[in-house]
């Protein structure tokens, strides 16, 4: 008896050892931004250089968004506290400003984006998921009281990547699916097909999403007709 | 006259047990010249491979203790061993708790792979070393299933760096970038321009002190008494199938752990093929270290890692030198290795023969010697 509970307490001792070493050594990605952060119609413009440090790892110097620059920074970190040091620089590499936070982030978070202009004026949002869940339906659109029927069946690329296959609800089918793009930038690509998988027509167009947005909709048949309101925030 | 005799016998003794390592030795210091490789080099990657391959080469002592010869199952731990790395990659964990999760994630199922093998090896008695051989084999044909059709389709794998673009299976090759040297790193020291890597040496030397503790404990003693006779073992009331098992079960857990000291060490995982080579190289080394399938000791494994690697660093450059070609030096290499086992295993045989004759002449001159005797 003795020795079985000493076995179980290993095991669990094991077990707990396992999800402790996970959650420390969990990757988090954060794309540290120097870009215009807009939030309820205020504008936070981005700082001409800065340097950041993320958990006192190494820093990065970020420019001002210009050209091909995208005024950003990758920076692998782990664990679920974190502390960042942001330095506002001039031209000759002198601190006018500084600034420390802290934050935290969930464990399934694997990236987020932290954005400099809006953590200097503590501005909401500014450390958010970097990665949307994107819901497409396949469903009836009302608007002004027209509504716009489904099609039977549909192809949707996100990003150029992420292909889903979505047929008219009924039949067992939902009309609906969800696929996870990353960054605020995105294209969305559909091809409206027939029983034979031959495409009738085909749409491309682009959308940008907002820092604090995790989850969005978009319907295909307000697409496809150039409908406002095509894209809302995803509700459960 | 007799003490003489006895100083000629022990000569030849000590060249007949040590004649892999002076072989290797004499090659070594031939080789070496002809490489024009600079010694500092030479000692970098000898500390490097020292860390590499000593926990794999130590994981083969404690079936040799049991009388088993060498384990070639070792490859099965080495196989549960990239099976947790696959994991952490999946779920992107960096670092010392990459190392350590993946040793949690796969020592159960090295813990069952070895359970498994000493279950066949007890119905393979006297036939270990083929059998465990063979068992490689067939595992490895399990595990390459498992990880080209399970992996991504059944066993859930997500990380599209990993998996196939078809959606399932793992990609040939992983780059273990998170984890690439994490523990070799963790205690940062160099000497001289050469980096050591304090934290594997200090987990080699954990593991030489458990060895060295572990023949000590009854479960060790046991060991070495199915190696000497099964029989009397048996009849002195040891379990001899069970302590059999528990050998090969320590022996595929620590070469579960070796190999992902290995791999972390290499910082690349070739996923059909990292684990194939592994029993070979380090039976070769260990074997090359002067041990034999009946008697291997820590010594044995950490001098056979430095001559057999020489041999594996000076091997291409020498070739170069002779032939002109450094490919040829690499078909050096690797039939030696294979040689050296073939070389180890019929002098164990030889040197066999060669004992019960020392035996034999010796009771005939004590019988020769002692008084009264009629001639």
């Amino acid at each position: 008896m003795k020795g079985w509970i000493i076995k179980s307490c290993l095991i669990i001792g094991i077990i707990v050892l396992a999800v402790f070493l996970y959650i420390i050594g969990k990757e988090h990605i954060v794309f540290v931004e120097n870009n215009t952060f807009t939030i309820d119609g205020k504008i936070y413009e981005p700082y001409d250089l800065v340097r950041v440090t993320l958990d006192g790892g190494e820093p990065v110097e970020i420019k001002k968004p210009r050209g091909r620059s995208l005024g950003r920074a990758k920076v692998s970190t782990t664990g679920l506290n974190h502390k960042v040091l942001v330095e506002i620089l001039d031209d000759d590499d002198n601190v006018i400003e500084s600034k420390e936070a802290k934050f935290k982030v969930k464990n399934n978070v694997e990236e987020l984006l932290l954005n400099i202009p809006a953590m200097m004026n503590d501005a909401e949002g500014w450390v958010a998921n970097n990665q949307k869940t994107i819901y497409v339906e396949n469903k009836p659109f009302t608007v002004d009281g027209k509504t716009y029927e489904p099609y039977e069946f549909v192809r949707v690329i996100l990003d150029r990547s992420k292909s889903l296959e979505i047929r008219k609800p009924g039949d067992g089918h939902t009309g609906m699916d969800k696929g996870t793009v990353t960054d605020l930038r995105h294209t969305l690509y559909i091809e409206i097909m027939d029983e034979n998988e031959t495409v009738l027509e085909s749409k491309e167009v682009s959308y940008t999403v907002e820092h604090a947005q995790t989850k969005l909709l978009i319907n295909i048949p307000a697409v496809m007709n150039d409908l406002d309101g095509w894209l809302t925030e995803y509700e459960e | 006259m007799s003490t003489l005799k006895s100083k000629d016998n022990n000569i030849a003794r000590f060249f007949i047990n040590n004649a892999v390592p002076i072989l290797f030795l004499l090659f070594a210091v031939l080789a070496i010249p002809m490489s024009d490789l600079s010694i500092e080099y030479l000692i970098a990657e000898m500390i490097t491979r020292l860390a590499r391959y000593s926990f794999l080469v130590l994981a083969l002592l404690i079936p040799v203790i049991a009388g088993m010869g060498m384990n070639f199952g070792i490859v099965l731990g080495a196989m549960a061993g990239q099976i947790g790395l696959i994991f952490v990659m999946d779920w992107s964990i960096m670092g010392v708790p990459a190392f350590f999760l993946a040793i949690i994630i796969s020592m159960p199922l090295a813990v069952f792979l070895g359970w498994m093998a000493g279950i066949a090896l007890n119905h393979a008695k006297g036939r270990e070393m083929v059998t465990s051989y063979i068992l490689g084999f067939f595992i490895n044909g399990v595990y390459q299933l498992i990880v080209l059709y399970s992996m991504g389709a059944i066993i859930p794998i997500g990380n599209s760096q990993i998996v196939l673009p078809r959606g399932y299976g793992i990609r040939n090759a992983i780059d273990l970038v998170n984890l690439r040297k994490s523990v070799d790193r963790l205690i940062p020291l160099e000497i001289g321009g050469i980096e050591i890597p304090v934290m594997t040496f200090i987990l080699v030397a954990i593991l030489c002190v458990f060895i060295v503790w572990f023949r000590k404990t009854k479960l060790g003693q046991d060991m070495r008494a199915v190696g000497q006779n099964m029989e009397v073992a048996r009849n002195a009331g040891i379990p001899v199938e069970r302590t059999r098992i528990l050998a090969i079960v320590i022996s595929t857990v620590l070469a579960c752990i070796g190999q992902i000291i290995f791999l972390q060490n290499i910082g690349t995982m070739n996923t059909y093929n990292s684990h194939e080579q592994i029993g070979m190289f380090s039976i070769a080394a260990l074997l090359v270290g002067g041990a034999s399938v009946a008697k291997a000791s820590i010594k044995n494994a950490f001098v056979g890692i430095i001559l057999f690697h020489i041999m594996f660093v000076v091997a291409p450059r020498a070739g170069k030198t002779l032939m002109g070609e450094a490919q040829i030096g690499e078909y050096f290499r690797v039939f030696v290795s294979y040689a050296i086992i073939a070389i180890a295993l019929a002098l164990h045989a030889w040197r066999k023969n060669k004992e019960a004759e020392f035996a034999r002449r010796s009771l005939r001159v004590d019988t020769e010697e002692a008084p009264g005797t009629s001639k």
